[in-house]
Parts: C-alpha cells; sequence; structure tokens
C-alpha cells in the first residue's frame, strides 16, 4: 500500500492539514491557555478543578490538538513526508502521464487524487457535478490554513493584514467536461492534469472562474440580541453534526479507564512547585501528550476524530456565512470567468458584483454588470466585444408576527448582444440543418445581435412555524429567442418544502 | 432559579447537580457580544436560546459551541441563576474555528432520594 493511499484510508491526512502545526513548544497554542488566571497563583493554591477544566479534553480546541498530535505521531511512524507528497501532486500536474493513457505511471498523479481527497474531506476543495460537467471550487482561506501560511484573517477579525483579505475573499473553481460529445474540441492544457483532477478519463477543460470579495466596513454597533439571534436562525443541521462529532470524540476519550488517572497526574504535576515559567509549559505538553496517549487506544478513535474535523469545517463555514450579512452590510466582488464553450471561441468575462444588506436582514439589493468578450475571432470582422449585461435584484422579507408570512422579490435582467454569435465548426462536423460534411473548420456567425431584457416579480408566501412556501412570480421578457421562455409575459407558482428541517432535533 | 450545579469534588467530573434539577446556560463577555450557537446535554440538543437542560443521572457531557463576535475577548460560559450568574468556564476566542467545549456533569442524588 502506498503512502499517500494509507494516508486517506486512515484519515490521518484529514487529521493532520485540519490542524496547525506548532512553532515552537506548546506556548503557541491557543490550548491550553497557560495566560489564563488559573494559572496566576502559586502552584500549591491553584484550584484543582479549574486546572482540569483549562487543561482537561473539555477545553476548547483540545480535541484538535490530540488529533494533531496523533497524526503527527503516525507520520513520524511510518516515515511519511507530506511535503514531498505535495511535491510529487505538483509535478504530476505539471509533466505527469494520464494515469489513463497506455503505459503511463500513476503514482505520482495518484498522489495529486490523494492530496485533493484530503483537502475535499477538510473542505478546502468542494466538488459539484451537473450533467456531464464537473466542478471543482477551491476555498482559498482554507487551503491556506490546511498549509499554515499565514496569519489568519477570520470573519470576526477587526484588523487584518493586505494579503490576509485578500486570502479571505479568493475563490477559484475549474469546469472540466468529461462527455466528448459536448464538451469542447481543445483546451490546451495536459490531459494528465485534466484527468487527475477529475478522476476520469478525457475530461476536457470547460472553464474557470476566480472571484476576490471584499467586505465594506464591519459593523461595530451589534447588540447582544441581534449576534444571538443571527446565530439563532442559522440551520441546525450544521450545528447538531458538530455536536453530536464533538460529544462522540470526547466521550470516547473521557470514558476511558486510563483518562482519570492521566488528569490527576497532569493536575498534580501542574501544582508541584516547580510548575512556573518554561517549566509549566513543558508540563502542558506532557499533559496533552498523556491524553493523546489515552486517545490512542480507543479503538476507531482516528474516524471519529476525523468526523469531529470535518463537522468542524463545515460548521465555521455556515457559521461565517450566518453571521457576514450581520458583520458587514456591503460587500464586493469582482469576478473573471474563462468559458471554454462547444464549438465557440473562448470567452472571458470580467463582472463587477455589489450587495447590500439592512441591519436587520429584511431589505436585501443585489447589482452586477459584466462584459463578455471573445478571446479570438477565428478570421471574422465581428466585434470583439461580444456582450455586456447588467443585473439588479431587491429582496423584502418583513418580520411579522402574523401566522401569514410573505417576502417580495423583484430582479431587472440587461444585456446588449454587441456581436453576432460565433460559432466554430469542427471539419468533422456538418453544416446546420443539412447531412453536408464540411470540409474544414468553419466559422459561422449568427445573427444574434440587439439587446435582451427581462423583469420577475415574485411574492413568496409562508405559514409561520411550518416549512411549506409557496412562490408566485410573474416574468417579462424583451424578446424569447435567446431565453427558454415560449412567450413575453408569464406567470408560475409552485409549492416547496425544506426537508433539510427534518434534521434539526428541536 | 438559584443554581443547581456546583463543584465536583472529584475529577471524574466537573460539574455537580441533583438529578432532576434544571440549569440554563448561557455566554456573555466583558469586552465583545458573546452568544451560544447550540448546545448538547445527554439526549437533548437544542441549537437556538433558551439553552436549559435538566439534571440526568451519572456523568454527562454537557457540550456547547460559543461564539464572540471580537478576536481574543474573553468570553464566560454562566449558569443563570436569581441573584448572580456563576461562570462554569472561561476561555479567550483566540481561534474563532475551535469554539466548542465540554463540561462533565455528574447528577447526583439528593438526601433522601
Amino acid at each position: 500500500m502506498k503512502k499517500s493511499e494509507l494516508l486517506l484510508q486512515s484519515g490521518i491526512g484529514l487529521l493532520l492539514m485540519t490542524c496547525t502545526f506548532p512553532q515552537s513548544g506548546v506556548a503557541q497554542a491557543t490550548y491550553p491557555e497557560l495566560t489564563n488566571a488559573v494559572f496566576q497563583p502559586a502552584p500549591s493554591d491553584r484550584d484543582q478543578n479549574e486546572l482540569g477544566e483549562v487543561i482537561g479534553i473539555g477545553a476548547p480546541g483540545a480535541l484538535d490538538e490530540i488529533a494533531r498530535r496523533l497524526a503527527k505521531r503516525a507520520l513520524n511512524a511510518q516515515n511519511i513526508n507530506f511535503a514531498q507528497i505535495g511535491e510529487s501532486a505538483s509535478q504530476s500536474i505539471q509533466n505527469g502521464a494520464s494515469p489513463t493513457s497506455a503505459g503511463a505511471t500513476s503514482l505520482v498523479s495518484k498522489a495529486v487524487t490523494s492530496v485533493l481527497g484530503i483537502a475535499e474531506e477538510a473542505g478546502a476543495i468542494n466538488t459539484s457535478t451537473s450533467g456531464s460537467t464537473t466542478t471543482l471550487t477551491a476555498n482559498i482561506p482554507q487551503l491556506f490554513n490546511l498549509m499554515g501560511m499565514g496569519k489568519r484573517c477570520y470573519l470576526i477579525s477587526d484588523s487584518c493584514s493586505f494579503g490576509g483579505v485578500l486570502v479571505r475573499g479568493a475563490s477559484a473553481s475549474v469546469s472540466l467536461n468529461s462527455s466528448s460529445s459536448t464538451a469542447p474540441a481543445t483546451s490546451g492544457l495536459s490531459s494528465s492534469a485534466l484527468a487527475a483532477l477529475s478522476g476520469t478519463a478525457n475530461p476536457v477543460f470547460s472553464g474557470f472562474t476566480l472571484q476576490e470579495s471584499f467586505h465594506g466596513r464591519k459593523n461595530g454597533n451589534l447588540t447582544g440580541t441581534e449576534f444571538q439571534g443571527a446565530l439563532d436562525k442559522m440551520n441546525a443541521a450544521p450545528k447538531t453534526a458538530y455536536l453530536a462529532a464533538f460529544v462522540a470524540a470526547g466521550d470516547a476519550i473521557h470514558t476511558q479507564a486510563a483518562y482519570p488517572k492521566a488528569l490527576d497526574d497532569c493536575v498534580a504535576s501542574l501544582r508541584n512547585p516547580d510548575a512556573t515559567g518554561a517549566r509549566l509549559a513543558d508540563l502542558a505538553d506532557h499533559c496533552i501528550d498523556s491524553f493523546a496517549d489515552v486517545a490512542e487506544a480507543v479503538p476507531g478513535i482516528t474516524a471519529t476524530l476525523a468526523k469531529y474535523i470535518s463537522s468542524e469545517e463545515v460548521y465555521d463555514v455556515a457559521r461565517d456565512a450566518a453571521l457576514s450579512a450581520l458583520f458587514y452590510r456591503n460587500n464586493y466582488s469582482i469576478e473573471y470567468d474563462y468559458s471554454n464553450v462547444l464549438n465557440q471561441p473562448t470567452q472571458s468575462t470580467y463582472k463587477l458584483i455589489y450587495g447590500y444588506q439592512s441591519k436587520s436582514g429584511v431589505f436585501q439589493a443585489t447589482a452586477n454588470g459584466s462584459a463578455t468578450l471573445y478571446n479570438s475571432l477565428e478570421g471574422s470582422s465581428v466585434s470583439r466585444l461580444r456582450s455586456a449585461q447588467g443585473a439588479a435584484q431587491l429582496d423584502f422579507k418583513p418580520s411579522l408576527k402574523t401566522t401569514l408570512q410573505y417576502a417580495l422579490s423583484a430582479g431587472y435582467y440587461f444585456q446588449d448582444m454587441l456581436a453576432d454569435g460565433l460559432l466554430t465548426l469542427p471539419s468533422t462536423a456538418f453544416a446546420p440543418g443539412t447531412t453536408v460534411p464540411l470540409p474544414g473548420n468553419a466559422s459561422v456567425l449568427l445573427n444574434t445581435t440587439g439587446p435582451i431584457q427581462v423583469g420577475q416579480a415574485k411574492i413568496t408566501l409562508s405559514l409561520k412555524g411550518t416549512n411549506v412556501s409557496i412562490p408566485i412570480a410573474f416574468t417579462g421578457a424583451s424578446r424569447t429567442d435567446l431565453i427558454t421562455a415560449n412567450t413575453r409575459f408569464g406567470g408560475n407558482f409552485g409549492i416547496s418544502y425544506d426537508f433539510s428541517s427534518l434534521l434539526s432535533s428541536k | 432559579m438559584a443554581c443547581n450545579l456546583s463543584k465536583s469534588p472529584t475529577l471524574d467530573a466537573d460539574r455537580q447537580g441533583i438529578i432532576g434539577a434544571t440549569f440554563q446556560i448561557t455566554a456573555v463577555s466583558p469586552t465583545s457580544n458573546a452568544a451560544i450557537s447550540a448546545a448538547s446535554y445527554g439526549k437533548t440538543t437544542l441549537t437556538a436560546s433558551p439553552y436549559e437542560f435538566t439534571i440526568v443521572e451519572g456523568i454527562t457531557n454537557l457540550a456547547t459551541i460559543v461564539e464572540g463576535d471580537k478576536l481574543n475577548a474573553l468570553i464566560q460560559i454562566q449558569e443563570v441563576c436569581t441573584g448572580g450568574n456563576q461562570t462554569l468556564r472561561q476561555f479567550e476566542m483566540a481561534d474563532p474555528d475551535h469554539t466548542a467545549s465540554s463540561l462533565w456533569i455528574k447528577g447526583i442524588k439528593a438526601a433522601g432520594q
């Protein structure tokens, strides 16, 4: 079994990457908090219960630290150098042969898959599939966190370095198409790299997106009620999953017969006369090691801790999403999209996005503008500026005490098609609407210029205390030839049920 | 209500209380907003305030997820009591990504139970 596979199968890689390495000794760690008032009295005067609470496995971050130590022990025991695996991964993306091609060596590209798998489990990379398109989205802040690079710029941080702000707001995604019938003909990228990324044979690159988001000024006048209210309204599922995994891991160690003795010994050592200064840090470090010894003897602890770490990551992302709107009313994003569409020249889209949310969350506004350019004109005289778009949406959801609740929404979209559609038909294709094969690559202009305007008004009705909502929408469009609607004006309604509410235990 | 949790005399639990008594917890901070995001005790999991539980027999994990809105703020988890809350645990919000903590509570029988 290869080391990278072992890492994945044991879950050790996940544990290792989700915990920050210590820089020196134990003083850098947020657990245990040696500066806590518990340690300020003379050693013999320290309260043993308080010492137990601060150093024991119930303290914030304690299980994460134990997980990190277990992972490091496992890696040391197997002489695994994680940096080497990462380097192999990088080389395989640039130079490696496709694992699906004949005679290829799959060693290094499997390392790529392993590293990506670890990152994916830790929430640093998300994969979604729609039809034959697979999209990998990188959570850049989480990736930097996994690699232990730089000082974190948390959502609640009042001041961050410029680099920290850039990392916090960055995201990137790559789309790959695994269907040769609908995929663009060429991408210019290494097929081996794409295969390693997607895990499928002969995928084709269909686009990527880079986005950088910035917050406006942090709202510094929050009340406790607003803060508690935002957390109360947060989806219950990530909370319950996080708590369940945390309790499972904590109880697994706490119920071990060896744990009370380890805690007893630890507390006694921290009340010894020499438990001050650097010696105190060493003793605390030894305490944590002794707890890790206890944890190591628990059957299946690696999987239990891996589940805890994973659910913690999911919770953190959901919490930041819930609190972001509370802290920051104004949000800005810049985005670049590169699309490699079937039978069309590649296109670049530049987009600006603005979002506003009122303090109470009752009113939201979103606006964006973008421009799409052809990256190549395929020899035609068409304008390089393909189109310009603008959109705005307003949402109003009053906080009502009545049983019948409602939310209003209005949106408007404008697109000006400045250049005709440009299709590139490959030599293997037929002329449109015929069975006449084309002799070679050909460019076709479609008469698609002109403005498109689409507007929609929507009201969503719901009954307080239920998970059923009824959206009713009216839509109008200035033309229908390039949108999916059959008529210029129409209405629709539906009934939706929030099944995620079934996961809430309350 | 009066405080129903007291310090455990032994290290096998952090706090103890009479079986059947209830307790309510909250989070406070002298320098920032603080709030409980979720808490569980025994078979009860709550994801919105108020966080009130009934003490059960045995040693049971009271797990809480507590959030603050300022980095490095001192956070206290308190039992809500008439005449003044008592602090069950305090810590610095040094790493907002690790905000879960446990207190093991021992349910003991009242005299005559």
